[in-house]
């Protein structure tokens, strides 16, 4: 908004800080942390009052071991602060960030019903049943799939829309409009679940989604720079370095949530939180067609949701288990290692798998 | 003069439960308004084909099938196929008679004549305006009648509980109809047209049009004892099967138990029927009957105020069977015998013990007054006549009578017991256990075994798994053998083995000293398992043994033998339960502390934890020295990376409401 502003009144002149890319990638990140440092505390209090606590009020309910009472919810502040600093600092006349914010809107809705029915119901079973989870999410996959394939609205050029593209390789493996179709909505399912699965220690899924969303605008930025893209032999697409903006102001959301779930957490994200993370994290890679990188940056989400889908699926079929418990870290804390431990361990995990994505700029 | 006829389609079947209430209000229909003009509905080879021609309504066929068991698209196109023909044929039907009004009795076979006439009205805008109500005979409503229940206008339900599922305003309380043919026959008539003499005891055994396995083989096996006394008949309504394929012929297996009774001379008293479709005569000439607790028969048999033995259909999650049978027991209309399998002896086919079943029935023979007791009781329970409320109703929807009153009818499931499936029977015992339900009462015991046992005979081996913890909560005794047999096998499935030995350890209390060798062998077997959660529940049998049986200085060496091995286990937990169970037993501490010295630095910071547990327990029993014990401690590792939070404010907070609330009282 501010972009726009800046730009109508000074027309091309100007300070020229606020145009630039790459100084508001920065100021938006800034701006999303302090704007959760002022309303964090209060809207914390507000969840707490209004009753979306992770129990009922009992007292005989309360263990001074256990984390039970802990406001839930906390998604709507990475929400506020991460789509109001998008809405300040992005031009919000690029098609890139329409499919953000509706990608953001649409999960975070969800997700907040989801949260809302758990907590009415003061149980994790009463949230929305598998097949209506699955049915938005697939909904969202469709419709963002069509909105990068078809030519007509597409903002990508014809021939990077439904290209595969890999770490580590020149140019497209291969073109194919339909595979690109079921891909973008695998996409979109996979990172939306594979986020609420690791969602269950204090600071676990926040950190290794801000390393996530480091890498992707990183990415952003380069693939939306005509000489940056050419130098590092990326296909250009014009207008994407403005996702860059967007991931900036969600890392720093993310860190202001941070700074309350950090363990002892005061606040959980909730299905709204993570839902809202992982399908802006997976809408992100689609539009920049870098699904892969996601997928290495993001390797602890792919060992969250394949230990699950292993040790209930498999395992449940040969009447075992494989893990002591999924998701994985539930397979730690079982073994006695202290949460505090676990979530480190994952965040140096996940620190270096972003790493390695970014490595794969320059190796190619 | 001549009157003008009002047309009804009636239709409904499949089975004789679903055509004899359609009869029931035809019957009541023809008395209250002689013009009405019935024409009934059918699927052909099914029970209306005999029924309904000797009620003497004309019967028209059309096509329709039960909903496809599988989702193959064949089947499911078969379905449709068939769906669409039936829907064709009842719709030119509909136009040809115009009726005022359908009635139908659900299942597949009034579907078509349902949705046809649902389709013709939405078709026409509502120029066709023929009424459609239903009626519900079960407490739940099916996938068909579910659908159907939407197209009509009023739906009658037999069971209060039902309306709760149907669409605002829709449902009625009816009760289930009955014919009124019945209760006409003498009992002096019927006994000589059917060479019965006065004063002898009629039994009268009756499964349903098709059958039912369980009555019938539990009859015919009883059938010498019962007739060795000369005063004694037995009527037996085998059933048959419709179609040309099915499952379970009754007549031709209930033949052939008698062949093999040899029952000699007694045989005339036995009367075997295949398919009764005059049940007014037999009830007429009955003493005592043997149903089934559906819900048509309940209510005919005590409308008729018959004393009954019940025995009701077991399935797992869904008793209302049992429910209705208790609820008729609790009036003090009758007695019941509880279906059950034999896991133990490999029967898995619910059946009723013979036993048992000779016994009630010889007891109520043998106490007339108590018989006529029950005669009395059953006479009191179902007050109002169905028939007479849905004709009402229907006719009220005609716009031929005037608005019924809404009749109330009477609650079936109160029982806690039913309805459990696996796993919320387990959630229950666990309750009753903690003190949250109430302890269970002898009768509910007697339930939830036979449950277990159904559990037991499910082949799916997470059922069986669940079978055994529920076992386990309960401390049901009997089925131990069964318990060990899964545990010692090497083969069960992981989760199976694991929890049978988790049963045993509370269930080891119970066994005798028979079961010593036995038990000893399985957990030798479990604690060389390939699963680890094997392992280590077997692990956790080896104190409760020891301490139950005392334990012998053979059993000793080869427990402690496996318990060395599984020291090294790759699990952790199969480490911590083989120091603690090693702890427990072991006569030889200096052995011992060898085995687990090697775990003094063992990863697994809980392993550690065992090996200062089991120093308490060694110094304990006396078999340490504390000097020992001292310089061992001080060579284990005691950094680790886990502790336990603690909340301080929610401490304080406890322990402030704890006084809080206390001085509220």
């Amino acid at each position: 908004m501010i972009y726009a502003i800046f730009t109508s009144v000074f027309g091309t002149g100007g300070p020229a800080v606020f145009k630039y890319l790459s100084s508001r990638v920065l100021i938006a990140f800034v701006t999303a942390f302090f704007l959760s440092l002022i309303i964090g505390r209060p809207l914390i209090n507000a969840l707490y009052r209004h009753g979306f606590r992770s129990f009922e009020r009992s007292y005989g309910e309360i263990n001074s071991q256990k984390k039970t009472g802990t406001p839930m919810l906390g998604g709507i502040l990475i929400f506020i602060t991460g789509i109001g600093s998008a809405l300040l600092w992005c031009d919000l006349t690029n098609p890139f960030i329409w499919a953000l914010l509706a990608s953001a809107i649409w999960f975070a809705v969800f997700g907040a019903i989801d949260d809302y029915k758990k907590i009415k119901g003061r149980d994790a079973d009463e949230g929305l049943s598998r097949f209506a989870k699955y049915t938005i999410q697939i909904l969202f996959g469709v419709l963002l799939a069509v909105f990068v394939l078809q030519p007509d609205i597409s903002p990508l050029p014809a021939d990077v829309a439904n290209s595969f593209q890999l770490p580590f390789f020149k140019g497209f493996i291969f073109n194919s409009t339909v595979l690109t179709a079921l891909w973008i909505v695998f996409i979109i399912v996979y990172s939306a679940n594979a986020v609420n699965f690791a969602d269950g220690m204090d600071g676990l899924t926040i950190v290794p989604s801000v390393f996530v969303f480091i890498v992707l605008g990183v990415f952003a930025y380069i693939i939306g720079n005509k000489i940056q893209a050419q130098h590092l032999l990326y296909e250009y697409i014009p207008g994407s370095g403005e996702i860059a903006v967007f991931c900036g102001a969600i890392i720093g959301a993310g860190i202001g949530f941070l700074w309350f779930n950090a363990h002892p957490a005061e606040v959980f994200m909730g299905d709204m939180g993570s839902l809202f993370l992982g399908g802006t994290m997976g809408t992100a890679a689609v539009l920049i067609r870098q699904e892969v990188i996601f997928i290495i940056a993001g390797a602890i989400f792919v060992i969250e949701i394949t230990s699950t889908f292993v040790q209930e699926n498999i395992g449940f079929k040969i009447h075992r288990r494989i893990l002591y418990r999924a998701p994985l870290h539930h397979h730690y804390q079982h073994q006695g290692m202290a949460e505090a431990k676990i979530v480190t361990r994952f965040w140096i995990v996940s620190a270096i798998m972003a790493a390695i994505a970014l490595i794969t700029i320059k190796f190619r | 003069m001549t009157e003008k006829k009002i047309k009804f389609i009636f239709t409904g079947g499949g089975s004789g439960g679903h055509v004899s209430p359609a009869l029931a209000v035809a019957a009541e229909l023809k008395k209250r308004l002689p013009e009405a003009d019935i024409t009934y509905i059918g699927v052909k080879n099914k029970a209306e084909g005999t029924m309904v021609p000797k009620a003497g309504f004309p019967l028209k066929f059309v096509k329709s099938a039960p909903l496809p068991q599988s989702k193959s698209p064949a089947s499911l196109l078969k379905f449709a196929m068939t769906m669409f023909c039936g829907l064709s044929k009842a719709a030119l039907l509909l136009l040809k008679i115009r009726p005022a009004a359908v009635f139908a009795t659900g299942g597949f076979v009034s579907a078509p004549t349902v949705f046809a006439a649902w389709i013709l009205r939405k078709a026409t805008f509502g120029l066709f305006k023929t009424r459609i109500m239903i009626h519900e005979s079960n407490t739940d409503l099916g996938k068909m009648n579910k659908a159907a229940a939407k197209a009509a206008d009023k739906v009658a339900v037999s069971f209060s509980e039902t309306i709760r599922h149907l669409p605002k305003n829709k449902g009625f309380f009816s009760g289930y109809p009955v014919r009124s043919s019945i209760s006409m026959q003498e009992r002096k008539a019927a006994r000589s047209e059917l060479g019965i003499p006065e004063n002898a005891f009629v039994i009268f055994a009756f499964g349903g049009s098709q059958g039912s396995r369980t009555i019938n083989r539990v009859l015919a096996n009883s059938a010498k004892k019962l007739l060795e006394d000369p005063n004694t008949y037995i009527i037996h309504g085998a059933g048959r099967p419709f179609g040309k394929t099915y499952e379970y012929h009754g007549f031709n297996d209930v033949s052939e138990i008698l062949e093999k009774q040899n029952l000699g001379e007694a045989k005339k008293r036995y009367l075997l029927r295949d398919f009764i479709d005059n049940m007014g005569l037999y009830y007429a000439v009955s003493d005592l009957l043997i149903i089934r607790a559906g819900a048509g028969s309940i209510v005919e048999v005590c409308r008729q105020g018959k004393p009954s033995v019940i025995i009701p259909i077991s399935n797992i999650g869904n008793d209302h069977q049992i429910g209705n049978a208790r609820f008729i027991e609790r009036a003090g209309a009758a007695a019941v015998i509880y279906e059950r399998t034999d896991p133990l002896n490999g029967i898995n086919i619910a059946f009723a013990d013979a036993g048992e079943f000779c016994e009630t029935v010889s007891k109520l023979r043998n106490d007339p007054q108590k018989l006529a007791e029950m005669s009395e009781a059953a006479k009191n329970i179902f007050p109002g006549n169905p028939a007479e409320i849905i004709v009402k109703h229907l006719l009220y929807l005609c716009k031929l009578g005037e608005k019924p009153e809404e009749t109330k009818g009477t609650e079936f499931m109160n029982d806690r017991v039913l309805g459990l499936n696996s796993t919320s029977l387990e959630k229950f015992l666990q309750k009753t256990k903690t003190g949250a339900e109430k302890p269970l009462e002898t009768d509910e015991v007697k339930l939830i075994k036979n449950k277990i046992d159904m559990l037991f005979s499910s082949p799916n081996p997470v059922i069986k798994a669940r079978a055994c913890r529920s076992s386990g909560i309960l401390g049901y005794g009997e089925v131990i053998p069964l318990i060990i047999r899964y545990a010692a096998n090497k083969n069960s499935a992981p989760f199976l083995s694991r929890d049978a030995f988790s049963a045993l350890k509370q269930l080891t209390l119970l066994c005798g000293a028979d079961k010593r060798e036995e038990l000893f062998k399985a957990i030798v077997s479990g604690l060389g398992n390939p699963y680890y959660e094997t392992r280590f529940s077997a692990e956790r049998c080896i104190p409760v043994f020891a301490g139950h049986f005392g334990i012998s200085d053979n059993e000793r060496k080869k427990f402690m033998e496996m318990l060395f091995k599984n020291m090294a286990d790759r699990c952790f937990e199969v480490r911590i339960e083989a120091i603690l169970a090693a702890a427990q037993i072991s006569n030889d501490p200096e052995t011992l502390i060898k085995h687990m010295s090697e775990l003094y630095f063992d990863p697994v910071w809980k392993v550690r934890t065992a090996i200062f547990q089991a120093f308490k327990i060694l110094i304990g029993r006396g078999v340490l020295d504390r000097k020992t014990a001292a310089a061992e401690a001080d060579k284990i590792l005691i950094t680790s990376n886990g502790y336990t939070t603690e909340y301080e404010l929610k401490k304080e907070y406890r322990s402030a409401m704890e006084i809080i609330s206390k001085e509220k009282e």
